[in-house]
Order: C-alpha cells, then sequence, then structure tokens
C-alpha cells in the first residue's frame, strides 16, 4: 500500500544520526523550557530560529516541533508539583494535578500525564497522516476567493472562541490585520505607516511582536504576582508507575481528550489551550461522579493532556496542508520553511513528499522521545523547577533582546519588542486577548492580497464570495458562529442582569 | 470553573479598564484613519493601498466603541499597576537596545542584566553581577561563536 510505503520511507529518512540529534535537542529543549514557567515555547522557538538558517529544512522543523511538543509535555510538570503552569494549555493540569501531588500520588499523576500526551499524540500523528493529503486535494481547487474565506474563518475563530469577550476579541483581530499592514504595500509600493522608518518598510517583525506581546507582558505578569515561592517535594522514581485501577480510569478521557485536542488543533486560532479546557469540562460532565474533579480525579489530568498534545500535533495540518498557521509557532515554522525556499500552500506537499513523510515519522520519534524522557528524567525537571526566578527572568530577557536582534541585527526590532510588550502589558491589563491580535498580525497581508486577487478577477463583483460553492459555505459557516456567538453573549449578560437584580433584591 | 489566580483584589472594579480598553482602541481606530486618508483608496475593482486600512479603521471605531460600552462585569479581579516591574523589564530592553550598536554585545548584555534585576527588590548584588558576566559569556558563546551571528562584542 503506498501509505505505508511513504511512512516507511519517512522513517528511513528519520533514523539517521542528525535528524535524531536535532529531534533529541529540540524535545529536550522543549521539555526544559515548558518545565521552567515565565518562558514559553514561543521565547525558544524565536531564539532558536537563526539556527535553522544553518541546517536542512526537515532538521529545522523538526527541531522547532520538537520544542513546541517539548513545552506542552513539560509544562505539566510545572502544573502538578508547583500549581503553576507552565504553559497556558496547562493550567488545567493544575486543577487535579497539584490536589493529587499534595495527596502524595505526584508520580502518578507525573506518569498518568505522559501516558495520556504520548496516546494524543499518536492518535493526531494518525490523524494528521489520514487527512492532511486529502485536505490536498481538495485545497488544490482553491482560489484566493477561498483562501480569503478562509482565513476569515480563522481569524473570527479566533477571535470568538477561546475569549471572554468577542467584541473584544473582533477589536483585536482588526488591529492585528492593520499592524500586519505596516510596510510596503506590494501592488502599488506605497508605504503604509511607516513614519518614516526604513527599518519599517519590510514591516514589523513577527518574532519581535510575538516576544513583546507574550513574552515580555507575561514576565511582567509574573513578576507583578510574584507568586514564586514553593519548592516541590521530591518524586521518587518508584511512585511513578500508575496502578491498574488508575490506568483503567484514565483510558476513556484519553480518548476523549485527543479528540477534543485534534478539533481544538486544526481550527486556527483555537489551539491547546481551548482543547484542554474542553476536555476537562467535557469529562467532568461526562463523569458519574463529578464532585470528585478538582480533588484529584485522575481524568482530570488524562483528558486534558491528551488533549494538548493532540493539539499541538493537530495545529500542522493546517499548516502543512494549506499554508495557513493558527497561531505565531506555526507561523514560525512556516518562516523556517520560506527560509529554505519552500512555498507553504497546498502545493507544498506534492512538490516536496520526502520532507512531509519525514516530518512525520519524527514527530513519532518526538513522542518517543519525550515519553522516556519524561519519565525518568522527572528528577532532573523537578530540580530546574527550583532556579528562583530571580534569577531566571533577567537571563530570559537578554535571551530575547539577542534573539530578536540577532534576526535582522535592527535596532527597531528591539524597539519593537520594548513597544509591544508596553502594548501587551496594556492589553493584559485592560483584559483584551492578545492572541486574536498575533494571528490577526500573521493574516493581514496575505487577507489583503486574497481580496484583492479575488476583487480583481470578478472585476470588482463582491458576489463572487457567494457564486463560489467553497467560499460560499465557509463564508456561511462564519455567518453562523458571529450569530452564535453574538446570541451567546446577549443570553449571558441577560443572565447576568437577572443574577444581578435577584442579589440586589435579596439584600 | 475557576483557574487558580495569584492576585485576589475586590471583583467588579474592573470595569474603568474596560471603558478604558475600548477608548484606547477608537482612539487608535481614529488615528489609522487619519493616517490611511492620505493613501490612494481606489475601487472594489482595483483596491488601493488604502482601502482596507480606512475600512478597517473605520471597524475598530465601532468595535472600540463597543467595547468601551459592554458591561461585562465577570466577577474579574482588577489588574494591578506594578510601576516597579515595568520599569525595570521594559528599561531593560531599553538599555540594550541603545547599547548594543554603539558599545558591543558584551557591554550591552551586562548592562542589560541588572537593570532587568531592579524589579526584584530581593535581588542582591553578587547573584546578579555574576549572572551578569554569565550571560555575557554564554551569549557570547551561542550567538556568535556558535551560530555565526554577524554582531560585534565590542566597540571596535
Amino acid at each position: 500500500m503506498e501509505l505505508l510505503h511513504n511512512i516507511a520511507l519517512g522513517f528511513q529518512d528519520v533514523l539517521t544520526p542528525t535528524l535524531l540529534f536535532y529531534c533529541a535537542v529540540g524535545t529536550t529543549v522543549g521539555t526544559a523550557i515548558g518545565v521552567l514557567p515565565g518562558i514559553g515555547p514561543l521565547v525558544a522557538i524565536s531564539v532558536l530560529f537563526p539556527l535553522t538558517f544553518h541546517v536542512p529544512p526537515d532538521a529545522a522543523i523538526i527541531m522547532l516541533a520538537g520544542i513546541y511538543f517539548g513545552a506542552e509535555y513539560g509544562g505539566s510538570t510545572a502544573s502538578i508539583l508547583l500549581n503553576l503552569p507552565g504553559t497556558a494549555a496547562n493550567a488545567v493540569t493544575c486543577l487535579d494535578g497539584y490536589p493529587m501531588a499534595r495527596q502524595g500520588r505526584a508520580g502518578v499523576a507525573l506518569f498518568i500525564k505522559t501516558i495520556s500526551s504520548f496516546f494524543g499524540g499518536c492518535v493526531a500523528l494518525i490523524v494528521l497522516i489520514v487527512l492532511t493529503p486529502l485536505i490536498v486535494k481538495v485545497a488544490l481547487n482553491f482560489g484566493s476567493p477561498e483562501y480569503f474565506a478562509l482565513m476569515v474563518l480563522g481569524l473570527l475563530a479566533a477571535a470568538t472562541l477561546s475569549v471572554a469577550s468577542p467584541a473584544k476579541g473582533i477589536a483585536m483581530v482588526i488591529l492585528g490585520v492593520l499592524l500586519g499592514l505596516v510596510g510596503t504595500d506590494v501592488n502599488s509600493g506605497q508605504y503604509r505607516y511607516v513614519f518614516g522608518i526604513p527599518d519599517l518598510a519590510d514591516g514589523l517583525d513577527l518574532v519581535a511582536v510575538a516576544m513583546g506581546l507574550f513574552g515580555v507582558a507575561e514576565i511582567t505578569g509574573r513578576l507583578v504576582s510574584r507568586d514564586f515561592t514553593e519548592s516541590p517535594e521530591r518524586v521518587r522514581w518508584r511512585s511513578l508507575i500508575a496502578g491498574r485501577e488508575d490506568m483503567r480510569r484514565a483510558f476513556f478521557p484519553m480518548i476523549r481528550g485527543s479528540i477534543a485536542g485534534i478539533l481544538s488543533g486544526i481550527l486556527p486560532g483555537a489551539g491547546p489551550s481551548l482543547g484542554a479546557f474542553l476536555a476537562y469540562g467535557a469529562e467532568k460532565r461526562v463523569s458519574k461522579t463529578p464532585e470528585r474533579f478538582g480533588n484529584g480525579a485522575i481524568e482530570g489530568i488524562a483528558a486534558p493532556e491528551a488533549a494538548n498534545n493532540a493539539s499541538v500535533q493537530a495545529a500542522f495540518i493546517p499548516t502543512l496542508s494549506l499554508g495557513i498557521p493558527g497561531d505565531a509557532v506555526m507561523a514560525l515554522i512556516l518562516g523556517a520553511l520560506i527560509v529554505h525556499g519552500i512555498q507553504p500552500g497546498p502545493s507544498m506537499i506534492p512538490q516536496h513528499p520526502e520532507l512531509f513523510w519525514s516530518l512525520v515519522a519524527s514527530f513519532w520519534v518526538a513522542n518517543v522521545f519525550l515519553m522516556f524522557l519524561n519519565l525518568p528524567l522527572i528528577g532532573i525537571w523537578v530540580r530546574l523547577l527550583s532556579i528562583p526566578y530571580s534569577l531566571l527572568y533577567p537571563a530570559v530577557m537578554v535571551f530575547i533582546c539577542v534573539g530578536v536582534y540577532s534576526l535582522r541585527l535592527s535596532v527597531v526590532d528591539v524597539a519593537s519588542v520594548l513597544v509591544f510588550g508596553a502594548v501587551g502589558y496594556f492589553m493584559n491589563m485592560c483584559r483584551l486577548p492578545t492572541a486574536p491580535l498575533l494571528l490577526g498580525f500573521i493574516l493581514g497581508a496575505p487577507l489583503e492580497e486574497h481580496l484583492r486577487r479575488a476583487l480583481i478577477i470578478s472585476h470588482g463583483e463582491l458576489s463572487v464570495f457567494v457564486t463560489r460553492p467553497i467560499a460560499a459555505s465557509i463564508l456561511g459557516f462564519c455567518v453562523l458562529l458571529m450569530l452564535g456567538t453574538v446570541v451567546g453573549s446577549l443570553a449571558s449578560s441577560a443572565r447576568r442582569a437577572r443574577l444581578r437584580r435577584s442579589a440586589e433584591n435579596a439584600q | 470553573m475557576k483557574i487558580p489566580k495569584h492576585c485576589d483584589k475586590p471583583p467588579g472594579s474592573h470595569e474603568k479598564f474596560d471603558v478604558m480598553g475600548g477608548m484606547a482602541i477608537a482612539a487608535v481606530g481614529v488615528a489609522s484613519a487619519f493616517i490611511a486618508h492620505g493613501y490612494a483608496f481606489g475601487t472594489l475593482r482595483r483596491m488601493g493601498p488604502g482601502y482596507l486600512p480606512t475600512v478597517l479603521s473605520v471597524l475598530l471605531i465601532v468595535v472600540g466603541i463597543i467595547v468601551a460600552i459592554q458591561r461585562s462585569d465577570r466577577d474579574e479581579e482588577a489588574a494591578s499597576l506594578a510601576i516597579r516591574p515595568l520599569i525595570a523589564v521594559l528599561g531593560s530592553i531599553l538599555a540594550f537596545a541603545v547599547l548594543v550598536r554603539p558599545l558591543g554585545l558584551v557591554i550591552a548584555t551586562l548592562v542589560t542584566v541588572p537593570v532587568a534585576a531592579i524589579a526584584e527588590p530581593k535581588a542582591r548584588p553578587l547573584p546578579t553581577a555574576v549572572l551578569a558576566v554569565g550571560m555575557a559569556v554564554a551569549i557570547s558563546l551561542i550567538f556568535v561563536w556558535f551560530l555565526n551571528v554577524p554582531i560585534s562584542l565590542g566597540w571596535w
């Protein structure tokens, strides 16, 4: 069968010292980054991004991907042991992981989370193998109207799904798109929003914006809340093996979590946090004993962990098949491909099938590495957690500054980190979501390009978006999503008004 | 479902931040529309450089107003404005930006670390100094020696 043949070829490529080395580096660094609170995968990927220039494309991608996967694996270690999530998606794991640790069952929690993550990853990989070529086949018929519609869907999803206030999300997306238009307009050569600064003529740098919005804002936020004094208890190796009862309990949550994770990974802007939240909520609703959740229910770890690992792997599906990144990490990974002269999009896989299949094989290898990294090396990760934050964050600041500067040797880029760090802090203060802004920024220029092209081809007729079936159905879905969100938010504000009134009456 | 948060503030005091955020958004929209006005607009058939920016700016103003007037009290704690960490972190980036070209990577790093460390009142001078030197060495090794990034180490 051709599928097996391709997979075999992929493994043949991967089981070479070079690729295995970069996979190992990526997963180890990623896990360490994930364990350490205050540094996210985005910072790590940005810092190691320059390395990918000097390395063949498959090695580059697998290293970056390894960091991404590793960070999700590692982040939950801190969640369980310290109640401090390493990444946003691991926040849910705190809810039952930390109570389990306090009950002396930290080892079991860590074991189950590793197994669940591995399971989620494998399932996601199977979906990736099956779904991606199918999507590519459909997408080869895509024209600019379809791309535009897809990007609108992605932006809308990002703006409305994991956000408290859809209006805020939409505002951030629009702002992001405007920021994405900073630079030179390709069609006319006109400088837009450049303010006479030459370095801005190529636009704002993605890494600088991402580091400022997420990295700097996160560090500042953590310094403000100043909650990092606890040190974790030691975890003995023997305590890691979970009993049969625990494994049995974790089994179906793993499956349900994987599904939630895959769905959230495929949808742009949704991401592992959403998947983990959904998985946890679903488990609680499905459980016959929901009161156990929050007190150390094993299902409360198995499902979200399977979900977040499945999600980060499934995020590669739209990235590799359509060339549309779901978040900043995927955008950077696409950037690494572009650096090597590989044009992302539906034609990428048909033109470079060996790249796709070796990536597939290396994802599986990464999952295996992570499983073996996490179990025996738990002791080391735990010791990492006791590094005082006051030493850690200045080091991270230096890495951020040098990392960004090393990309284009531009002081303007470093200044961008400064500006967006302040902006990010302001946004966090006003509870404005930052992720939609980043996604808008990434998709801004391509969005305009496809809109323009669609309208040129249709001679200015907006109806082109309605007459073409795929574009029409995607946009129809957008309308439904908008309606659903508006109705939902109206309903919840009505509910809140009712509650407020009854609370006032009760006084 | 409560996610463990690390600060406890009275609920409901968040509204003024929401309004502030919304007005900031609308203000950005106004500024952006003003700037985009200077670019050629074009027609639907041949969209000029100013088309999408203008449309988006107007949308931004509208949504900003919606955000400002929306009541969204969700029992969230109000955010705190902590000046010291903010100045320290932003200051360290500024220090690096200003120093890296004229004085080189090593000096820039040596200054960036202590400035960032200001955020932590408990930071003691000796560990900070050791960290600064350590980072300068590590950065030089990783970026200049290993990755061959052409950043000058010093002022030459």
